[in-house]
């Protein structure tokens, strides 16, 4: 069953995970969804797959009003980020989704009317919520070509969607909330980097971005949330990696080239 | 089949998870103002020790109080885990809905005897389901009724507490004060659970509207 933790609490501001689930089936990827709040508004970051739908609801349950859930926030169009969009509007119709232009027409495939769907322009926009104001960071082809992040300025909080997943093998048994081990945790999100971002510029333009931000936590939306000086650890980790490399695997696994 | 027809006096499944959701945020009411009581049984505790002697029964009706808190937030605990079962029942009563409805139109005009079987099965499956749900309900009654008796008698016994205030000389203001305060908050806690009761009753489930 996945649970709920507040990350981050200063009077009625509030971010609160819906963390990792140790009992989902292993033929889901595990996820965490974000819940920002100020006062009674709310909104959630990439709510997950219609799977899970369940599970998050329920947890977001126990210790708030879904009610209050006013906006959705997808930073790309995969499934395990919005399809479960259909089953947030059947709870609340009047439910409002956030995300890049690009993909305004394509996730109404998962649900929703044209009344659902505010598109960011791809220089992202500011999003007021309650007291305060969040930044749709642009993010694009990391690794979709129209992505977002959300930062919070006031809690020093980048979500940051796939970039820093990291996907720890099955009983690996590494499901804490935040990063405890830099240098093993890094190990389990190099292969996804590698394989799902596929642009070298738009890496370098990311980390530029985000190294003029004042980050606490990085908080993707797979494997535990990056802290404190690992933040820019992981930053400069990504900066050198070299992404897109996925591909020598493949072409190595069709014998067409050799992988060393 | 049962369990899923369409029908008008059905329920939809977004209905239900709405009516559970309120519930729940209801039941965080009680939860609340539960911790209260137990605050306000400590508090009566200190004063009855305070008043010495004088104030025997004011003593035994605050040690009542205690126990009371106790119970109630063991019966409580149930309650919290039943209703929790019960919101994750209703989200997944309606991701299981959606898919049926996605099956029924996808397989609207066929004649085809496996898609016809693959929308038997999930209707079998969501019937299954509208089952555990109403099981659900009527053990959710169950522990909400424990949970109205006992703060029931907890009213009782705030009140007696406050027959007994008077014997404590110059606390007896206080005491009653403070026992009066703790009568109020079981008294909405009993109108809570009884509102949550009736709703509870009414809320039989034998299918769901596609």
């Amino acid at each position: 069953m996945k649970a709920i933790e507040t990350i981050f609490e200063q009077g009625d501001h509030k971010w609160a995970v819906v963390s990792r689930d140790p009992e989902r089936p292993a033929y889901v990827i595990d996820t965490n969804e974000y819940l920002v709040m100020s006062g009674k508004e709310m909104l959630l970051c990439d709510p997950g797959g219609m799977e899970i739908f369940p599970a998050v609801f329920s947890a977001i349950s126990k210790e708030f009003d879904p009610a209050d859930i006013r906006w959705l926030f997808a930073s790309h169009q995969d499934p395990d980020i919005i399809s479960s969009l259909a089953l947030w509007l059947d709870f609340n119709p009047e439910i409002r989704c956030y995300m890049s232009r690009l993909w305004a027409t394509f996730v109404p495939h998962f649900g929703g009317t044209d009344k659902t769907f505010i598109g960011f322009p791809d220089e992202g926009q500011t999003i007021e919520l309650g007291k305060i104001t969040l930044e749709a960071v642009p993010a694009h082809y990391l690794h979709s070509s129209g992505n977002f992040h959300l930062y919070d300025p006031v809690a020093h909080i980048l979500f940051s969607g796939d970039i820093g997943a990291a996907l720890p093998p099955p009983g690996a048994g590494e499901l804490e909330l935040f990063v405890k081990d830099f240098d093993k945790h890094i190990r389990h999100a190099a292969g996804f980097h590698k394989r799902w971002m596929g642009s070298k510029e738009a890496i370098i333009n990311w980390c530029e971005r985000v190294s003029r931000m004042n980050i606490d936590m990085l908080c993707p939306q797979h494997g535990a949330i990056y802290q404190g000086a690992d933040v820019m650890r992981f930053v400069n980790w990504l900066s050198e990696l070299e992404i897109g490399s996925g591909i020598r695997t493949n072409l190595a696994l069709a014998g067409e080239v050799d992988s060393h | 089949m049962a369990g899923y027809k369409s029908s008008a006096d059905a329920m939809s499944a977004g209905d239900r998870l709405r009516q559970m959701s309120r519930a729940n945020e209801r039941l965080k009411d009680v939860l609340r103002l539960s911790y209260q009581v137990g605050l306000g049984a400590i508090n009566a505790s200190l004063l009855a020790r305070r008043a010495g002697t004088a104030s025997q029964g004011f003593r035994v009706a605050a040690a009542e109080l205690g126990n009371f808190s106790c119970k109630m937030d063991e019966v409580m605990a149930v309650v919290e885990t039943a209703i929790f079962e019960a919101v994750n029942a209703a989200a997944g009563l309606q991701k299981m809905v959606r898919r049926q409805q996605l099956l029924l139109l996808a397989s609207k005009d066929s004649t085809r005897e496996r898609e016809l079987a693959w929308v038997d099965d999930s209707g079998r499956n969501l019937a299954r389901n509208v089952q555990n749900i109403e099981t659900g309900r009527v053990q959710l009654l169950v522990f909400l009724n424990r949970a109205r008796v006992q703060s029931s008698t907890g009213r009782v016994t705030a009140r007696l507490a406050r027959l007994e205030a008077v014997h404590g000389g110059s606390l007896a203001p206080v005491m009653g004060e403070a026992v009066l305060v703790i009568e109020e908050t079981v008294t909405q806690i009993v109108e809570i659970l009884r509102e949550l009761t009736r709703q509870f009753e009414n809320a039989r489930v034998e299918k769901v509207r596609l």
